[in-house]
């Protein structure tokens, strides 16, 4: 798993970058308190997972619908995050046991 | 071969055990007496008269497929790492083996005394399963990885429900509110778990005596030590 720095929300869960399964996105999410950001400014409203996990560019859900943890070569292709690149945090991947 | 009396201890300790509760008692008092029928009767005559001998009655322990009972074990001070599982998590808790401290509510929905539901949700598929997952370090996940110290799910459930206890009241608790989530960071006073994760390991798993809870109204969302 990819990742860009710890969640601002629980303060515990490592920032992942996760691709959505059906409009592609790449997404900020915490795999800890189930949020995610549609780019790295977690400032601006982020969608918050309940019984599903919800992409904050279209709704599909995140831990199920054809969606991974982004690739680098994903990452290179999505302009806000091409920045992020050369700091990229690489760690095991939690996968969803669903 | 084992001598008749032998066999037949065995097999009558073993029956019992395995029916202990699932089989009437007609019904295990007929299963002894075929044995005692087979071991004293048709043994004996097949060897006599036919000259072969028919095999002994196995021993009858646990079924193979189910480990025997352990008793709990004591609450771990050393890491208990996750490394070595192919998820990182503990093995699938079911929610419905804990009636003494979840009420079920359907759906999927189980109820604390405490009053806080767990549900289906994260990537473990139910936030009970995603909460025990921090009954095991995972020593290569990036940041801090609170760990409790128990790994019994009912413990776990009772720990969440007294730090709810204390937030609620608004004791020994800071509180954090997004948009979609409340945050509390709870101190219990005492050591409840360490600090595992990376950042954990980099430190020498320092204790932890607070518990983080994230909750979506009643939902717990997910709960594990910490030390601010
Ligand atoms: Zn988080
Ligand atoms: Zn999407």
């Amino acid at each position: 798993m990819l990742s860009i720095g710890i969640c601002p929300v629980c303060a515990a869960g490592p920032l992942g970058l996760r691709q959505c399964g059906v409009c592609r996105r790449v997404v900020v999410l915490c795999d800890e308190c189930d949020v995610a950001w549609r780019t790295d400014d977690p400032t601006r409203p982020g969608s918050y997972g309940q019984e599903t996990m919800p992409c904050p560019g279209c709704s599909a859900d995140l831990w199920t619908a054809g969606a991974t943890w982004a690739t680098r070569e994903a990452v290179a292709a999505t302009p806000w995050l091409v920045k992020h690149l050369p700091t990229l945090v690489e760690s095991p991947a939690r996968e969803p046991q669903r | 071969m084992a001598n008749p009396q032998q066999q037949l201890a065995r097999l009558a300790v073993g029956i019992l055990t395995l029916t202990r509760g699932r089989l009437s008692l007609r019904a295990t008092i007929g299963l002894c007496l075929a044995a005692v029928l087979y071991v004293l009767v048709l043994q004996p005559l097949a060897k006599q008269t036919l000259g072969i001998s028919l095999p002994s009655l196995p021993a009858i322990d646990q079924p193979a497929d189910k480990p025997a009972p352990q008793s709990r074990p004591a609450p771990e001070r050393t890491p208990r790492s996750g490394a070595g599982s192919p998820t990182g998590v503990p093995a699938a808790v079911d929610p419905a083996d804990l009636p003494t401290v979840l009420t079920d509510r359907g759906r999927g929905v189980y109820e604390s005394s405490g009053g806080l539901r767990y549900t289906r949700g994260s990537q473990q598929g139910h936030r009970l399963a995603h909460v025990m997952a921090h009954t095991l370090d995972e020593p290569d996940r990036v940041g801090q990885h609170g760990v409790f110290d128990t790994n019994d799910p009912a413990e776990v459930v009772r720990l969440i429900d007294e730090a709810y206890g204390l937030a609620l009241a608004g004791k020994q608790t800071t509180t954090q509110r997004e948009e979609g989530r409340t945050i509390y960071t709870v101190n219990l006073r005492r050591r409840i778990g360490y600090i595992g994760g990376e950042s954990g390991a980099r430190k020498g798993h320092p204790s932890a005596q607070y518990l983080k809870l994230v909750i979506d109204g009643d939902r717990v969302i997910t709960a594990f030590p910490l030390r601010p």
